[in-house]
């Protein structure tokens, strides 16, 4: 499906004049800094390894540590996974874990990943106490697996956005975008973005970009676009809109410094709801900075799972993820998508499997 | 924290029933008690507010998990564990659920003349409700905080039917309101409320933009009694810019309306600069006058900044006052004017001797020379459900 154009243009202009005709309080747009300075290519990182998950999906936590220390050392250019981590947090940063767990125990963010993440944190010298993990909603983390914690103890503090924490007062707006941010945004300093790879019967994939739909008060409104026939027909040309907004009213460009997919267990066709006649062990993890390039090279994993079991490629239907490129535009300047420019790192003892 | 029906009456005996019996505006004293809208500081949660869920109306299955809803034009096509667009209807394993049926976030008694209805039950008290939700997104409206919410956000009341029309009773009400927000989008909750107030005696009155497929309208229309459709503007950009919505559904709304004997008022809110022209307030008025006939009452009502045109001034009262005599002109007989509190406008006059025959001063009425129906003066039968 194609961007609506007029509404892109729409947007365009609302920004563009300053003070725009539907009264928009104006939030200046993201400088890049999710990810590499735009001078080098971003780096997504892939780490595999077949004893990580088994056929009855036990995960081995000792390996997904392993993996994910492995792809920071990457990601990073350090030698060690502690100078790793201290490069990319502080010791005072208070960091949310968003996690993906919509989709209950199967095809969430797995509490393997989530826990090694934790304890890559303290060895920056986060305190545990200031590590929140969180989703949009409590009911959503604990069919997830994971056990709410609230109180300020030596544990990491765990929660949703509902029930109590909420959103907040204030209705953020860029462009045709308005909604209002959790508050746990506003809470933390930086932010490790932990999708889930997986096929999306709205959006085509959801991955890292799509991820912060957990993060606002309406993600209802952006599922859809009106251009065929006038009908809401899935297509999330919102996302990247979602992403400027949370980026430019809330400093998430420099809150966002790493992204882990967990690519365990993917899914490649009726997500994003746990279908397990359309999932497989890819056993793996993406890691990067970079949202765009991460989402782009998720997406030819996706692809190729596509191909190898049959299915039609999404490009050319109408939930082809356009977002991703247009994430990438001057306008909204999210990251690098273009595959050339982005550097594919092999951390782990098995080939990728891309398109 | 749940709020069921004794709570929630004993509530409404201690802070509204003083204001009903003495006539004194209770509006803004019960909201206190009973609107819970969407207050991000008040505790939210998505299972202790969402008391009931029910299988939706008016929604096809599309195969593999997913549905297309059929309830609005907007007919989403919603996947597995994901909702429409108006956040309150929820895809569960390829079967659609509403999540606001019996789960008001508003309830309390209003005026009839709040919503605003000129020629229905004059003076009387209707029990209003309102769910979570929207199926547009206007860029002026009032009641942002519940309307583009979902009901996780807001907190609720656990009110099913039986309830609802119990505590209208119990309040001297005479009709239940389905207002605030957009009934189209808790349809299932208004229909079997409106059935069970036909039996015990209330009437139903519908406040709406309109925006619904002609089946379930034509369906609600066999079991209300008035309806009032929020005329956006005349031009479909101004309906794609501004409500994310389109023009003609609502215009089709309209011609039904007009066919199916319900008792129907329309407002036009006047927006400064975005759908103001004279020409296109000129086409409304003539638009109206020529599909629907002179006797529709039609209220101009003043734009106050809000939500997402804060930037925009208030109009202008000389606008809508030239305004309403433009469409007198054209030849409508019920023009009126909203939000203007003691304009003549919001008064009605006997189209045919001119006299004055019922005087209001914001919601109340100050006189009512209507006589089963007609004008005191010269007998003319003036247009509306009186009793
Ligand atoms: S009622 Fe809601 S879910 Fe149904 S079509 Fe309209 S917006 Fe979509």
């Amino acid at each position: 499906m194609k961007f609506d154009e007029n509404r892109r243009d729409f947007l365009k202009k609302s920004i563009g004049a300053g003070l725009s005709l539907y009264g928009i309080t104006q939030f200046s747009l993201p400088i890049l800094g999710t990810a590499e300075a735009k001078s080098t290519k971003p780096s997504v990182v892939i780490a595999r390894d077949e004893k990580v998950i088994d056929k009855r999906f036990q995960i081995d936590p000792a390996v997904v540590r392993k993996m994910l220390d492995d792809s920071v050392i990457k990601l990073t250019g350090t030698k060690k996974a502690v100078d790793a981590w201290r490069e990319l947090f502080r010791s005072d940063d208070i960091v949310g874990i968003k996690v993906n767990t919509l989709s209950g125990r199967r095809m969430s963010s797995s509490l393997e990943i989530v826990y090694a993440i934790v304890e890559g944190l303290k060895s920056a010298g986060v305190k545990e106490k200031n590590i929140i993990i969180w989703d949009k909603s409590d009911r959503d983390l604990e069919s997830a697996g994971f056990q709410l914690n609230r109180k300020a103890n030596n544990d990491p503090r765990c929660y949703g956005t509902i029930p109590p924490i909420g959103y907040e007062k204030d209705i953020k707006m860029l462009g045709s975008i308005a909604s209002r941010l959790s508050r746990i945004v506003s809470h933390c300093t930086a932010f490790v973005n932990v999708p889930v790879l997986k096929h999306h019967t709205m959006a085509g994939v959801t991955l890292s970009l799509k991820n912060w739909f957990g993060a606002i008060n309406n993600p209802n409104k952006y599922h859809f676009d009106t251009s065929v026939e006038k009908k809401m027909v899935a297509g999330c040309n919102y996302i990247p809109d979602v992403n400027s907004l949370l980026f430019s009213s809330s400093g998430l460009d420099k809150k966002q410094p790493l992204i882990v997919c967990d690519a365990l267990m993917a899914q490649y066709d009726m997500g994003p709801g746990y279908n397990p006649r359309r999932t497989w062990i890819y056993g793996g993890l993406m890691v990067a900075r970079d949202p765009v390039a991460l989402d782009r090279i998720g997406l030819e994993i996706i692809e190729n799972k596509r191909r190898e079991a049959g299915f039609d490629s999404l490009m050319g239907t109408d939930i082809q993820p356009d977002y991703i490129s247009i994430a990438a535009d001057n306008f909204h300047d999210l990251g690098i998508d273009k595959r050339d420019d982005i550097k594919l790192i092999n951390a782990g003892n098995l080939e990728p499997e891309l398109l | 924290m749940n709020i069921n029906r004794r709570d929630f009456i004993k509530g409404l005996v201690g802070a509204g029933c003083a204001g009903l019996l003495t006539g004194i505006d209770l509006s803004k004293a019960s909201a206190q008690y009973f609107t819970r809208s969407g207050n991000p500081a008040a505790p939210t949660s998505d299972d202790e507010h969402v008391f009931f869920v029910k299988e939706a109306m008016f929604y096809e299955d599309m195969g593999q998990k997913e549905v297309r809803c059929k309830l609005c034009p907007k007919e989403c096509e919603v996947g597995d564990r994901e909702r429409g667009w108006c956040g309150v209807r929820e895809n569960r394993d390829g079967v659609y659920y509403t999540l606001v049926y019996g789960n008001p976030c508003s309830a309390y008694p209003d005026p009839i003349e709040k919503k605003p209805f000129f020629h229905f039950m004059p003076g009387t008290w209707a029990f209003s409700i309102a769910t979570a939700g929207c199926n547009l997104n206007c860029k002026f409206c009032q009641n942002w905080e519940i309307s583009q919410s979902r009901p996780e956000e807001t907190k609720n009341f656990q009110l099913p039917p039986a309830d609802i029309v119990a505590t209208a009773k119990d309040n001297n009400c005479k009709s239940i309101a389905y207002t605030y927000t957009e009934p189209t989008v808790f349809y299932e909750y208004m229909l079997d409320t409106s059935k069970q107030a036909r039996k015990a005696g209330l009437k139903s009155a519908v406040i709406s933009a309109g925006y619904i497929n002609p089946e379930p309208l034509e369906m609600l229309c066999e079991n209300v009694d008035a309806v009032k459709i929020d005329l956006k503007s005349l031009r479909n950009k101004f309906y794609n810019d501004v409500c994310e919505g389109e023009l003609q559904p609502v215009l089709d709304t309209l011609k039904i309306l007009r066919d199916s004997g319900v008792w129907y008022e329309i407002v036009y809110l006047v927006v400064p600069t975005l759908n103001d022209s004279e020409q296109e307030l000129k086409d409304t008025a003539k638009w109206v006058y020529e599909n629907l006939g002179p006797d529709v009452p039609l209220h101009f009502s003043r734009f106050y900044p809000m939500y997402q045109l804060r930037n925009l001034p208030p109009t202008d009262p000389k606008k809508l006052t030239d305004t309403r005599k433009m469409a007198m002109d054209i030849g409508l007989n019920y023009v009126y004017i909203g939000n203007v509190a003691g304009d003549e406008g919001e008064s009605t006059y006997c189209p045919i001797c001119g006299e004055l025959v019922i005087k209001r001063v914001r919601y109340f009425i100050r006189q009512n020379d209507l006589v089963d129906g007609r004008c005191k003066y010269c007998g003319e039968e003036i247009s509306g459900i009186w009793n």
